[in-house]
């Protein structure tokens, strides 16, 4: 029955997509769903996730993916996603765009109360809207927001967005977890503390919160989709991996996120475990620094490249849960299949003598008697298996006569030291991981190769590299402005050969999101922008 | 006695005072911003700012101590931006648990430790002797998180009889309670064992073996009393290390204690959470200290304070 809807509603998307091809077209989608018929209700699901929760608040949740776990469950957007990634309708049933491309009319659901009781009417989008933009706020993604210039609300059931310029990713950024709508006046009245108040128009709503212990949530009896299926979904932190794995198999937790690669197996041949594995959009990278020679020259940048053996990391470290980048983007969201670069230490070498680099004493490479040295930044358990890639990649370079060393540092100081002004930065390079929440390709491509604005201030968003590519700069501004689908795919592919062939970085790979679930939980979803959606959760 | 205590327990405001100021400087030159942490990895400056001046981080190092020291003195550990929570009641709330499991890891501690001890003591180099004591090394050398999930998987994930994680009630307190304890424990039993092996040597127990006392009056009327004292000291000093150092058994077992508070304010620079963490563990340690003064006194009547 699951899938059969989720075909349905892939057919919907697909329709809804050739529908925009032509501006000014209307995307409708009929029928209100409601709980699948044949679901088990009642029961209490415990998740146990791999970080604490300390705010319930949609525009900044503190804990990622914690955070934005809760927040799928107890508010929705306008729209959301599928587990493809497929916009869906969510507070909002249908939305047109006008032919310039700047402005979006949404009709919202009728009848739809916040937990508190609060109308979610057009009002409530406008006060989200607003509350997110101001800075006081403290939202980590005002800039996911500040697109929109105006918010037009014509009747009580009639949202209009206005951009700037045409903005073809809308749906992408409405979607994205700090989209969920809170309701105004619990806003209004808890202030700074909403986070432990909060009150949306989620499946399931908050009952009790003690903030980094647990958080206990309740179903939603008036839920506008139909009555969800839990009696209750308990959230709770268990940091230690090897605690996680036991209460799985114990039974005191029904879903555990981050599974170890290693312990993978294990819980596939579990009697009452099981495993859902989906390929990941957080791509991970080892950043050159193209301020401080040799990084400089594309074909040093290139001969790490092909230096690094992508495949036996992953195959060594990861069990061969992860994806060797092919693209600038994971496979799942680049649109267009690349050619990695082999491992191929000849090539290599051949490329850096090309560069000038000569064999120096004890076959370790120099270049006009300096020789070719330079440190790693990293810190340790800030991504998966962060320092023993490092490791791996140090002793693949020392082959090739490349001195690297191991600069590590806390993980929660690495910003100081990445997002500085240039005169600032001491970096050459580091391992880095980045995930697009809103999975959206532009947003990606923009944060990570789009050229820092000023040369004398701290990178725009990501581009600790300092790449700078003019012909990248214009093809991502065109993809941003298209509101056609296939124009703005057109202009990422082509953004994103030129980005591959410049090698700004040395790719590496893009790790699958592990998650245990018990065998009798049904309808939990992993969205490859890494989070564990439980809406529509059952136990049988 | 009285003027003693008073003096005592004044003197905990000017430790609280250094610990503090030494917490606060150091907390602020490390490398990490908080604003910026809290902010999270997208934020334009314009929100880093905002949340800077929320929290008074926009104003120079001495005002933001002078206010801090000022609200101290009110009894106001201010507010963490993280948790979006006034300092005291995080710290209330996570007390407890931590207190809880030290009590508990320290009661098996000295239980099984000074039985141990005085055993292996009064049966030196038996078989028991010999056991005891390689346990206690053991128990020195095994990582806790080890022993932590070895206890896990064998009696919760194996046979059934422990649930692995969390806190409510006796049965969720056993396992971090008895892995936390083993250090303890071993350091305990090796203290009893050698200062009661001393002890016994002495001519006063001698004189009660030769006025025909038990041996059990010999050992618990008048060798133990003595061989307790060193013990005491190491216990005293423990238990403000069981306080701090569970932060490790904390996550293994998903316990909601200080401990992992602790660290997880530490990793996000939340700056007023961990002055008020250090605020707690000096006045605690402090308090426990001046206890095991005062347990001297009455385990030896040579002991005076005034």
């Amino acid at each position: 029955m699951k899938r059969s809807m989720y075909s349905w509603a892939s057919l919907l998307v697909a329709v809804g997509l050739l529908s925009s091809l032509f501006a000014g077209t209307t995307w409708t989608f009929a029928g209100t769903p409601t709980a699948p018929p044949g679901a088990k209700i009642g029961g209490t699901l415990t998740y146990a996730q791999n970080m604490p929760l300390k705010s319930l608040d949609a525009v900044n949740p503190q804990t990622y993916p914690a955070g934005y776990e809760a927040v799928f469950l107890l508010y929705n957007n306008l729209v959301t996603y599928d587990e493809k990634l497929n916009i869906q309708p969510d507070l909002a049933e249908s939305w047109t765009v006008s032919p310039d491309g700047r402005r979006w009319t949404f009709k919202l659901r009728k009848g739809v109360k916040f937990h508190d009781g609060t109308p979610c009417n057009a009002e409530a989008v406008k006060f989200n809207i607003l509350r997110i933009q101001d800075p006081k706020t403290g939202s980590p993604n005002k800039n996911l927001w500040d697109h929109i210039q105006a918010v037009e609300t014509p009747d009580e059931a009639t949202v209009v967005l206005v951009t700037a310029k045409p903005f073809g990713a809308m749906l992408n950024y409405l979607a994205h977890g700090s989209g969920g709508l809170v309701s105004p006046a619990a806003a209004q009245k808890w202030g700074a503390e909403f986070g432990s108040h909060p009150a949306g128009t989620g499946p399931y709503k908050l009952q009790e919160f003690t903030p980094g212990v647990q958080a206990v949530l309740v179903r939603n009896e008036e839920y506008f989709k139909g009555k969800p299926a839990l009696d209750s979904v308990v959230l709770k932190p268990v940091t230690e991996a090897g605690a996680r794995i036991a209460m799985l198999e114990t039974g005191e937790a029904d879903v555990i996120n981050d599974v170890p690669p290693e312990l993978v197996k294990r819980l596939e041949a579990g009697a009452n475990t099981k495993m859902i594995r989906v390929p990941g959009l957080r791509i991970f990278y080892l950043g050159l620094n193209h301020l401080k020679k040799p990084f400089d020259d594309p074909r040093v940048r290139q001969a790490l490249n092909y230096a690094i053996d992508k495949e036996a990391i992953v195959k060594s470290l990861f069990q061969g849960y992860a994806l060797v980048l092919d693209a600038p983007a994971a496979t799942a969201l680049a649109g267009y299949a690349g050619k990695r670069y082999p491992f191929d230490q000849a090539k290599a070498k051949q490329l850096l003598a090309d560069a000038g680099f000569k064999p120096g004493p004890g076959g370790m490479l120099q270049k006009d008697g300096v020789p070719f040295k330079f440190t790693i930044n990293t810190a340790e358990g800030e991504y998966p298996k962060d320092i023993q890639v490092v490791e791996a990649i140090q002793n693949q370079l020392r082959q090739i006569g490349v001195d690297a060393s191991i600069w590590k540092v806390e993980a929660a100081a690495r910003w100081s030291y990445l997002r500085v002004p240039p005169a600032d930065a001491k970096y050459e390079a580091w391992l880095f991981g980045f995930n697009p929440s809103n999975g959206d390709l532009g947003y990606h491509l923009n944060a990570l190769f789009k050229s820092n604005p000023d040369p004398a201030k701290a990178p725009y968003v990501w581009n600790t590299a300092w790449y700078k590519n003019a012909e990248v700069d214009k093809l991502l501004a065109q993809g941003e402005e298209s509101t056609d689908r296939r124009k703005r795919v057109d202009s990422y592919v082509k953004a994103q050969q030129i980005v591959w062939d410049d090698a700004p970085v040395v790719w590496l790979y893009a790790v699958d999101l592990l998650v245990g679930a018990r065998k009798n939980v049904q309808g939990a979803t992993v969205w490859p922008t890494i989070f564990t959606i439980l809406r529509d959760a059952q136990k049988q | 006695m009285v003027k003693y205590l008073l003096r005592r327990l004044l003197l905990i405001l000017p430790t609280v005072w250094i610990a503090v100021t030494i917490i606060f400087v150091i907390f602020r030159l490390v490398p990490g911003d908080p604003a910026e942490l809290i902010a999270g990895e997208m934020a334009p400056r314009e929100v880093v700012q905002a949340i800077r001046a929320q929290m008074g981080l926009d104003q120079p190092m001495h005002i933001q101590y002078v206010r801090y020291l000022g609200g101290l003195l009110r009894g106001d550990l201010g507010v963490s931006k993280v948790y979006g929570a006034r300092v005291l009641d995080q710290l209330l709330l996570r007390f407890p648990a931590t207190l809880e499991l030290a009590i508990a890891a320290m009661l098996i501690a000295f239980i099984v430790g000074l039985t141990a001890g005085i055993i292996s003591a009064t049966r030196y180099n038996s078989l028991f002797d010999y056991l005891s004591m390689l346990g206690a090394i053991a128990g020195v050398c095994v990582p806790a998180f080890w022993l932590g999930l070895m206890l896990i998987l064998f009696f919760s994930v194996g046979l059934g009889w422990l649930p692995s994680t969390g806190r409510g009630g006796l049965r969720t307190l056993v396992l971090p309670a008895v892995t936390l304890s083993a250090y303890q424990m071993a350091v305990i039993a090796r203290m009893t064992r050698s200062s009661m092996l001393e002890v016994i040597q002495q001519d006063y127990i001698r004189t009660a073996r030769a006025k025909g006392l038990t041996e059990w009056a010999v050992i618990y009327g008048h060798a133990l009393k003595n061989a307790f004292i060193p013990t005491v000291t190491i216990a005293g000093l423990q238990f403000g290390f069981l306080l701090g150092g569970s932060i490790v058994v904390e996550s293994v077992f998903a316990w909601p204690g200080l401990g992992s508070l602790m660290i997880d304010s530490i990793r996000h620079r939340d700056y007023t959470m961990v002055q008020g963490t250090a605020v707690l563990y000096t006045t605690v340690c402090l308090l426990i200290n001046l206890l095991v003064d005062l347990v001297y006194s009455a385990l030896d009547p040579r002991v005076r304070y005034g």
